[in-house]
């Protein structure tokens, strides 16, 4: 269990900060279907849009969702690796994966918008096999 | 009223989108099978906006009378367009996750998947295991509930 709200590293991959190709499709499809998410605000939706921004090159397309409690939900399925990021109301990130019988789950803070939590990168780099 | 740990739960699956946590596609190559994963179970498997599951409870039901009793789930729910399986899994199950049971019967043979965390990553990681534990019972074809236009 990783949960703890007052750590948070970020990842600082500063040098390459390149869109992933698929980026503004994704984003398209967020800004069009939230005028349907009843229970997701404008706020919301722009945390997901700057988390879409704010994800490695390399990273795979995200299945995206909206959630009863108003967040939006972004999962990565790699059969038995699994990862994905909650984006609530108030910017902050949820994250929970499966590695097999492994479990990483949390809830942080996210302030920096141009970096994501070390938590986050973890369980992202986890779901895509180390390659990021 | 409570749920022995045994019972049986179905989750029914009634909107074309939810189809994948039981069915996500007919098999690529012959004799194969396509079974849904952990990710695509637990989109089935949030909790609503009150932090509930609705699951109904299949005590003494076979086959034919669980699709019987998803066909009025289709009918009750106003977004509900066909019964195109369900997940099925037992009270243990969602004890053994940390998550509780709470048995209403209203409508019959409903109950509630409870005690969902706030945090959203937590709340996200319970769905994960317990879609572990479920099984998928594809409906194929869905059957679709015929509802009365009579006013």
């Amino acid at each position: 269990m990783v949960n703890d709200r007052a750590m948070v590293w970020v990842y600082s991959k500063q040098a390459d900060h390149r869109p992933n190709g698929w980026a503004e499709d994704v984003k398209a499809h967020i800004r069009t279907r939230s005028e349907t998410w009843s229970d997701v605000s404008a706020d919301t939706v722009e945390h997901a849009l700057s988390f879409v921004d704010a994800l490695p090159p390399g990273t795979g397309e995200p299945n995206v969702e909206p959630t009863p409690q108003g967040e939006i939900d972004f999962a990565w399925d790699n059969g038995d690796r699994t990862f994905g990021v909650v984006v609530e109301p108030s910017g902050e990130l949820g994250f929970a994966g499966m590695y097999g019988k492994v479990n990483l789950y949390g809830n942080v803070p996210w302030n920096n918008k141009n970096d994501l939590p070390e938590f986050v990168m973890i369980g992202i780099r986890w779901v895509h096999g180390n390659d990021l | 009223m409570t749920i022995r740990q045994k019972e049986d739960l179905a989750r029914f699956a009634v909107k074309k989108d939810e189809r994948k946590a039981v069915y996500p596609g007919p098999p690529v190559k012959e004799g194969g099978e396509i079974r849904p994963t952990r990710e695509q179970k637990r989109g089935l498997l949030r909790p609503g906006k009150d932090m509930k599951l609705s699951v109904s409870h299949l005590w003494e039901l076979d086959d034919d009378g669980v699709i019987s009793e998803g066909s009025k789930v289709v009918q009750r729910r106003s977004d509900g367009e066909a019964l195109y399986g369900w997940l099925a899994f037992n009270a243990s199950d969602v004890r053994r996750v940390g998550l509780g049971m709470e048995y209403d019967n209203d409508p019959p043979r409903h109950a509630h998947v409870v005690g969902w965390p706030e945090d959203s990553g937590e709340r996200r990681s319970k769905g994960l295991n317990l879609a572990v534990k479920c099984t998928p019972r594809p409906v194929d074809p869905p059957v679709t509930s015929i509802r009365s236009t009579a006013e």
